[in-house]
């Protein structure tokens, strides 16, 4: 697709590797912090690392709630919701993020399994709890909304 | 994780609403955040709301900067 393919050109990126590696002062070290969980996905997933030499070092940052709630926890979210007669309230940027098996809820939501996109789980999943007979409603959300006793 | 895609512009539903095409899918997403959108324009779009216009010269200009730095002998530059 126009705007995404130009961008992911292959030659393009070997082309920037090779230049980065012409640049680099051998007794210098470099170090790179990304704070964007998505940044860290994308750099994982295209072998970024692999492509640049040992003295740059990259650090992955935070990330926001939603980057890092840990990949078992949401394969946990999709078998649950497989599974089980729940709802499965989420915020809409997780739904597309990969579980530990590469699934995502979209998937899940495509096989026919009740996930649901909300802003703020909790006034959503209270609109939706009556009248009709309830299955459980749970929701996916951060590792701090797990502290907080959110299930 | 933020994730905001380019997309095109196919159909324009009322004020406040578009059709976009994300390489083949279609969507109906919000406009109110982007003035005098046109069928044809570029839009990055996250959480079904298109935040900006794309420029296709900065778009061209980003590329011809990476084309650049890259040491790829004779690379043409995508348009």
């Amino acid at each position: 697709m126009k705007y995404l393919d130009e961008f992911r050109d292959d030659r393009l990126a070997q082309g920037l590797a090779a230049r980065i590696r012409r640049e680099i002062e051998p007794e210098r070290r470099y170090a790179l912090m990304e704070f964007c969980g998505g940044h860290t996905h994308a750099i994982c997933r295209h072998g970024i690392e692999d492509l640049l030499p040992a003295e740059v070092r990259l650090i992955h940052g935070p990330g926001c709630p939603v980057c890092v709630l840990p990949s078992g926890r949401l394969q946990a979210a999709i078998d649950l919701v497989e599974r089980e007669r729940v709802i499965l309230c989420s915020y809409g940027d997780l739904l597309r993020v990969p579980g530990a098996q590469g699934d995502t809820l979209l998937k899940t939501k495509a096989r026919g399994a009740d996930v649901r996109m909300c802003g703020w789980c909790t006034r959503s999943a209270m609109r939706w709890r009556s009248p009709a007979p309830s299955p459980t409603i749970t929701s996916c959300s951060s590792p701090s909304a797990s502290r907080a006793g959110v299930p | 994780m933020c994730l905001a895609i380019p997309a095109q512009v196919i159909e324009l539903v009322d004020i406040e609403h578009a059709v976009v095409d994300m390489g083949g899918v279609r969507k109906t997403i919000s406009t109110v955040l982007v003035d005098d959108l046109q069928i044809g324009d570029y839009v990055i779009v996250h959480v079904g709301y298109a935040l900006n216009r794309l420029d296709p010269e900065e778009a061209a200009e980003t590329l011809r900067l990476i084309a650049e730095f890259s040491e790829v002998a004779n690379h043409e530059i995508p348009g």
